[in-house]
């Protein structure tokens, strides 16, 4: 108990980080608000007629999820000969298709006559474990393109009695006063994705052409596109959910009771609830270890879901528990010795995985801590001078990653990056670094490795989504010259937003670099112990 | 809850197709569960098998590495200070591992100076820090390292300002103690040492830094409080007890504190000599009280100021010992060493003073004894006062004599003498100081006394080994006693001299001087005209005397002989001399002396028996004195005593011997004249003309005497030559008699003729004897009346040999061609032997006047023969010759008549009744040259020539 409570005094520093990360959830960054004059001049000044015209004459083909809970992962559409057009959902996108949005996959222009169509999805159902097959299945049809034919809807239906998703195809052409314009349901799309503009932009330019006889729900996705680029969109932030805001407040008082009763709940399982128990637990486990109950500690990391946001977390607070509860066996020699064995189960869990974690930082010394105890120093020296060069080499992609930010690089690719139209996916995920890219030897990093922690802060998202609205909207106007006034107004309304993103990313990753040089002193310090092994001295003071 | 795992695969990949099929509420993974894949138990209690990935090997532990250490800290060093704890940690450990390889490999400057930035560093960063005392110090210590002490000593002070209760601060301060106290900053260090202690004597620092408070107060030269330190020091240190000599004291005190204590001492002693020595110590002892080593102190600075040469201050720290503790059992030895240290520094004035000290106050009798003198003292005193009067005594002696203070030094020396042989009369060596200091009273001038004590250290002490010399000393005193006294008092003092000789004789016989004393009492004897026991002591000094010289041996001889001929007993005397002469070299003035002695006795005896009318006897010892003493001054004398009594015996040739002998020996003798007197008198009663006439030819040539009496002596020379037919010295007789221009005029005329014929017929030198022959008429004819007839007579003669030679002369003169020439010659001449002839005639001499004549006729007729005889010019022949050969015949014949007139004229002194061989002669000539008218033969003639 003694060590337990030496250790976690000694690593107090980064309980603390552990435990703030997993508390804070304070929103600091509000949506922007950008006046609507400012979005009605840039859609004056970017609509235009002829943007929208094209848009008439050839068949749009549109992917429509009617099968419950199937998230959509990939379609793969072939016309004909043609080259086959392949689209990657993103999660957003699959998340809007399972409502009533519709996914205009193409625009292809069709002979009358008949045509062959393959098409072929590939998805998932959300309680499939991670090793579970994809749900895939296609289907070769041809069609006969009728004149007026406008939309083809490729729909995924429940068949049969299995009720397995079906590709249907159905043609639409358009009516006066229907209301199931496809293309509505591709509106819905974009809007439930945040882009706003490629809404707004066609719906201005027909308001402009045809002014309050404009249908209903094409003035009220627009009124949602002009709203969205305003604000932003409405629930991109995580906001504090009721269970979510019991847990900040079971946090800030410190209660452990109520903070037990959220991480037992097990009733709702939404992937927030999932994730706030998770949180619940592994705050609970590091109180209850702090104050005194290793055992309980012990029960409530193994609640927490692995993987998961905080699986690490967990895993290393079950080893510190295994330590904790062999202070209450019995005898001292072979208690230790198996504490330390047991702790080292799920630390070993943690050899490999993302550095930039603060608890898998803390493995990386807590490994070679339990081994030094049992006696394999070689080992330990081992452990402990790899984790001496993980932290180093992270240390400096750090820097450097603060170095990208600064220099500007980071808005670049984050807020400037084109879509790959192909991919549903927000743009810079397509170029995310490799998977466990800190095992290559030398671990190299990408330039933009730390994105995806930064992307983790809710005050991080909502300021990119921020300069990413202001960004669209002056990219919108880049081949209109005659805008350069509007332009200057967005860009000096961009500035600032930039200016905090870039705050916002170099105080990330401020703390991660603290947080990694306190583990990278404490590496040290343990590696100089090895080889240091100063005499005790009177009254414990070190020479 | 558990997975259900279900084996075969076909079931499992048909049920994963089968459409529809749904999970259902399908448990997430959790920690728990990879867990317990992972091998961990739920209850945790099972044997637990780590996963594959992470095998535990034990091993050995690593080798601790320095480098690697270091390294490591310095990292989290240069890390940003993210965790202050952390930090502050390796810089500690970092600075001191580095400080560590510089003490355990080659010393790297860097190391060091990193060490020392990073305490820095860490002071600067952490300056709340408890721990901060120990980062103090080791910054000190880094800085040492380095060289840099003025950084040290800062950080140490900083420690023992800031953590004054640190366990470091003892250390600390020692050190920066140490390191002001070797940079000369004493102030500071003192302070620092004081500061140490004030820690308590627990610190193994205490008595180190104790030590060394002491020299930093030296340093500064703040002595009087330095030695309360080191005395504290000394107290504890040095064994209990009072203590008297510091190197003993060193014996007991632990090897290992020896050299602390050493220094203590020395300090001591230097601080004490620093402030003034001596006066100093008292000074301190009286204000703060005396330790129980306080003479060890003294002692020991004593020594160490010898050591460092200053005597007197040496001396000094001694009497104020004995200015404190004049009573003290050590005193006596104190005051020894005081000399000791006076002699060291060749202070000879002071050591006598302080000698005179240590006899003044630890004489038997001074008032420092309470109890009897110890011995040892005694003995000290005793030598300190020989040395002080032997000082005194070799000072006077260097001093010239004429410097006033001589005397008064050596008096000095004998009253110290005095005082000794007062004190300690019955010490061995009482006799030899009475001796010394007989010898200082004699060299101060007070020979009275001197002679006294000499006596007392020959006759009244114990006999020791110098009595003898005493003895001799009081002798010699005594002896200038006389020598120095006036006159009037001379005699006692002879008197005195002689009883302390006869003294000495007495009681040392062996003595090696009692020959000369002896003898010199002799001669004292002999000067108070003591003669019978003058040669009584003479002669016992020859018999016993030791350390007669030759010399002296003769001298006693001398006095022997000398005292009996005084006493007149002069064939005593004479046996004496004798055998004082046969004693010695001969040639010394003694022995000239003994011999004129000897001589004198002998004539003395001469003297009395020709007193007594015994001549022979009388002649026998003058005779005598020249034999046995010939080269005296009275052999000449009596020589000629001896003479006259051989003349008064008639014993002429032993007379005339003696006389020989003294003219012989002493020709300048003063006597000379009557020696050579009686000599020719001898000679003449003894019938040896020549030597008679010798002796008075010495007399006439000699100047002393009258010039008529040197003529009579030159007189009776020639006449005694003449007799013994030594015409060579009569020659020179009369010469020598003639040379006295009053010589009577017969004799000189007697002379002159003697001397012409000498000249004429022995020396056959024709122009002196015509010198005299003119000298003889001259000197005639100058005395003119006063010629007597002798005179006359002999001047007579010589005008008539005169004429002779002259008509010889003009004989020889034949008439060669030429003729003019030779004729005049011839004529001269002959007219000269005729001036001659007449000349003698003239006198009236028959004899010569006949002979004259006859001379003249032969003259004439010879130049008539002469002419006749004449050469005949060559030219001449014939006629002319026989007319020149007549002419010649006339001219011839008138000489021929002149020479028959002369003739004649002789013939006619035959009437006057003269009758001598020349008128014969003449007669005979008559016969031949007018044969007609004389030529009878007479019958008669041949009678007479028969009778002649």
């Amino acid at each position: 108990m003694q060590t337990l409570l030496n250790l976690i005094r000694r690593f107090a520093g980064l309980t603390v980080l552990l435990t703030a990360a997993i508390g804070s959830a304070e929103a600091a960054v509000a949506p922007l608000q950008l006046p609507p004059s400012l979005v009605a001049d840039v859609l004056a000044a970017a609509a235009s007629p002829d943007a929208t015209a094209t848009s008439e004459a050839a068949t749009r083909f549109y992917i429509d999820n009617r099968q419950p809970g199937l998230q959509l992962l990939q379609i793969t559409l072939q016309v004909d000969r043609q080259a086959p057009i392949r689209y990657r959902y993103g999660d957003a996108e699959s998340q809007a298709m399972l409502g009533q949005a519709l996914h205009r996959v193409a625009v292809v222009e069709l002979t009358q006559g008949p045509h062959q169509l393959y098409a072929e999805y590939v998805g998932r159902y959300a309680q499939d474990r991670p090793g579970t097959p994809r749900r895939r299945s296609r289907i070769t049809q041809s069609f006969e393109q009728a004149a007026g034919t406008q939309a083809v809807e490729i729909a995924l239906s429940p068949q049969g009695w299995s009720r397995e998703p079906q590709i249907v195809v159905r043609r639409w052409t358009p009516q006066a006063g229907s209301s199931d314009d496809p293309e509505l349901g591709a509106y819905d799309l974009l809007l439930g994705v945040g882009e706003p503009l490629s809404v707004a932009l066609p719906l201005y330019a027909r308001q402009s052409r045809e002014g309050t006889s404009m249908p209903e729900p094409y003035r009220l996705r627009l009124d949602q596109a002009l709203q969205q680029l305003q604000s932003g969109r409405p629930g991109h932030v995580e906001a504090a959910s009721a269970t979510l805001q019991r847990y900040q407040s079971a946090i800030t008082s410190g209660d452990i009771a109520s903070i037990g009763q959220l991480a037992a709940d097990t009733a709702s399982g939404s992937p927030e609830a999932l994730a706030v128990r998770d949180k619940a637990n592994a705050a609970l486990g590091y109180q209850l270890l702090a104050s005194g109950q290793p055992s309980q500690a012990d029960a409530a990391f193994r609640r927490v879901r692995s993987p998961g946001p905080y699986s690490e977390t967990a895993l290393l607070g079950l080893g510190w528990a295994q330590i904790g509860n062999a202070d209450t066996q019995a005898d001292a020699d072979t208690k230790n010795t198996d504490a330390l064995r047991r702790a080292l189960v799920p630390w070993t869990e943690l050899i490999g995985r993302d550095p930039t974690q603060a608890a898998v930082q803390e493995s990386m010394l807590a490994v070679p801590y339990a081994l030094e105890r049992l006696g394999a120093h070689r080992q330990a020296q081992q452990r402990t001078q790899y984790a001496i060069d993980q932290l180093e080499s992270l240390r400096g992609h750090l820097q450097s990653a603060q170095q990208h930010v600064a220099s500007g690089a980071m808005l670049r690719w984050l807020v400037e990056r084109e879509r790959d139209t192909g991919d549903g996916w927000d743009a810079w995920y397509a170029a995310l670094p490799e998977p466990r890219w800190w095992l290559t030897a030398p671990p190299a990093a990408p330039a933009h490795f730390y994105v995806e922690r930064l992307l983790e802060d809710a005050d991080f998202r909502q300021q990119l989504d921020n300069c990413h609205r202001l960004h669209q909207l002056r990219h919108t106007l880049r081949n209109h010259s005659d805008s350069a006034a509007l332009q200057q107004r967005i860009a000096s309304l961009e500035q600032p937003q930039r200016a905090a993103l870039n705050a916002l990313a170099q105080a990330q990753l401020a703390l991660l670099l603290e947080q990694t040089e306190r583990y990278l002193v404490e590496a040290h310090f343990a590696m100089a112990r090895l080889h240091d092994k100063p005499t005790t001295i009177a009254a414990g003071a070190t020479p | 809850m558990k997975r259900i795992v279900i084996g075969a695969p076909m079931l499992w990949s048909a049920i994963m197709l089968a459409p529809g099929f749904a999970y259902g509420a399908e448990e997430p993974a959790t920690v728990g569960s990879v867990a317990e894949d992972n091998g961990l138990q739920k209850n945790g209690w099972a044997i637990v098998k780590t996963p594959s990935i992470l095998r535990v090997e034990p091993s050995d532990p690593v080798a601790p590495d320095l480098n690697q250490a270091i390294e490591h800290y310095e990292r989290i060093v240069a890390l940003p200070a993210v965790d202050t704890v952390r930090r502050a940690e390796a810089m500690r450990r970092a600075a001191y591992l580095r400080l560590q390889r510089v003490e355990a490999g080659p010393y790297d400057a860097r190391d060091v100076r990193r060490a020392v930035a990073l305490y820095e560093q860490l002071l600067k960063e952490t300056p709340q820090d408890p721990g901060n005392d120990r980062t103090l110090y080791q910054l000190a210590h880094a800085y040492q390292v380095l060289g840099d002490g003025d950084a040290s000593i800062s950080r140490l002070q900083q420690l023992m300002e800031r953590f004054p209760q640190s366990a470091l601060t003892g250390d600390g301060g020692f050190r920066a103690a140490e390191l002001l106290y070797s940079r000369g900053r004493y102030a500071e260090a003192e302070r620092a040492y004081r500061g140490v202690l004030a820690l308590g004597s627990k610190t193994p620092f205490f008595e180190t830094a104790e030590f060394k408070l002491g020299w930093s107060l030296y340093q500064q030269a703040q002595y009087p409080q330095a030695l309360p330190v080191f005395a504290g020091i000394l107290d504890r240190e040095l064994p209990p007890g009072e203590l008297d000599d510091a190197r003993q004291a060193l014996e007991h005190v632990t090897a290992r504190r020896r050299d602390v204590v050493g220094d203590a001492l020395r300090l001591t002693y230097r601080s004490f000599a620093a402030l003034g020595g001596g006066p100093a110590v008292n000074d301190h002892y009286g204000r703060n009280g005396e330790p129980r080593y306080a003479r060890l102190i003294y002692d020991g600075l004593a020594r160490h100021l010898v050591e460092h040469q200053r005597y007197t201050d040496a001396a000094g720290v001694y009497i104020a010992y004995l200015q404190r503790h004049p009573r003290s059992p050590q005193a006596p030895e104190f005051q020894s060493r005081i000399i000791a240290s006076y002699q060291q520094g060749g202070f000879s004035e002071l050591m006598l003073q302080a000698k005179e000290q240590y006899v003044r106050r630890y004489a038997p009798d001074s008032d420092y004894w309470r109890g009897p003198p110890r011995a040892d003292v005694l003995a000290q005193v005793q030598s300190q006062i020989d040395e002080i009067a032997q000082h005194y005594q070799a000072v006077a002696q260097q001093l010239p004599p004429d410097d006033p203070t001589r005397s008064a030094a050596f008096l000095a020396a004998a009253d110290r003498y005095r005082l000794a042989l007062e004190w300690f009369p019955d010490d061995p060596k009482a006799g030899e100081r009475s001796l010394l200091q007989a010898d200082c009273l004699y060299d101060s001038g007070r020979i009275a006394a001197a002679a006294q004590q000499y006596e007392n250290a020959a006759y009244q002490q114990r006999p020791h080994a110098r009595s003898a010399e005493a003895a001799f000393a009081a002798v010699q005193a005594y002896q200038r006693l006389e020598r120095e006294s006036a006159p009037a008092a001379l005699n006692a003092a002879r008197q005195r001299s002689i009883a302390a000789s006869l003294k000495l004789a007495d009681r040392y016989r062996d003595h090696p001087q009692s020959g000369p004393v002896l003898t010199q009492a002799a001669q004292d004897l002999m000067a108070l005209k003591n003669y019978p026991q003058a040669a009584a002591v003479a002669q016992r000094a020859l018999d016993d005397g030791k350390g007669l010289s030759p010399e002296l041996r003769r001298y006693d001889l001398a006095v022997v002989a000398d005292a009996h001929f005084a006493q007149g007993d002069y064939a005593q005397a004479e046996r004496d001399y004798t055998a004082l002469l046969s004693s010695g070299p001969d040639d010394t003035s003694e022995a000239m002396l003994a011999r004129d002695q000897l001589a004198a006795a002998i004539y003395r005896q001469a003297e009395q028996a020709r007193d007594a009318g015994n001549d022979a006897a009388a002649a026998a010892h003058f005779v005598r004195v020249g034999k046995v003493a010939p080269q005296t001054a009275i052999r000449a004398n009596a020589d000629y005593d001896a003479a006259a009594c051989y003349a008064a015996l008639k014993q002429w040739a032993s007379a005339a011997d003696v006389l020989e002998g003294f003219r012989q020996r002493d020709p300048q003798h003063r006597l000379i004249g009557d020696v050579d007197r009686r000599l020719a008198d001898a000679y003449q009663q003894d019938g040896k003309p020549k030597l008679a006439a010798d002796a008075y030819m010495r007399l006439a040539q000699r100047d002393t005497g009258t010039p008529a009496q040197r003529r009579d002596a030159a007189w009776s020379a020639a006449l005694l030559y003449d007799g013994a037919n030594q015409p060579i010295m009569s020659q020179q007789a009369y010469e020598r008699f003639l040379a006295d221009a009053s010589a009577p005029l017969d004799q000189a005329q007697q002379a002159r003729r003697r001397l012409a014929d000498i000249a004429g017929n022995i020396t056959h030198d024709p122009q002196r004897q015509q010198s005299w022959l003119e000298q003889i008429v001259s000197r005639d004819r100058q005395a003119g009346n006063a010629s007597s007839d002798r005179s006359r007579l002999l001047a007579a003669q010589a005008s008539l040999d005169l004429g002779r030679k002259q008509a010889k002369s003009a004989r020889q003169i034949a008439l060669a061609l030429p003729l003019d020439k030779t004729l005049m010659q011839r004529k001269q001449a002959t007219e000269a032997a005729i001036a001659r002839l007449d000349e003698a005639a003239r006198y009236g001499f028959a004899d010569v006047t006949t002979a004259a004549t006859f001379e003249l006729g032969s003259v004439y007729r010879d130049f008539g023969r002469a002419i006749l005889e004449s050469t005949r010019p060559r030219t001449l022949s014939g006629e002319a010759l026989a007319e020149y050969e007549l002419l010649l015949e006339e001219q011839a014949d008138p000489f021929e008549v002149k020479a028959i007139q002369a003739h004649e004229a002789n013939l006619g002194r035959m009437r006057q009744g003269v009758w001598n061989d020349w008128i014969r002669r003449s007669a005979s000539a008559l016969m031949e040259l007018a044969p007609g008218r004389y030529g009878k033969n007479d019958q008669r003639d041949a009678l007479y020539d028969s009778l002649l």
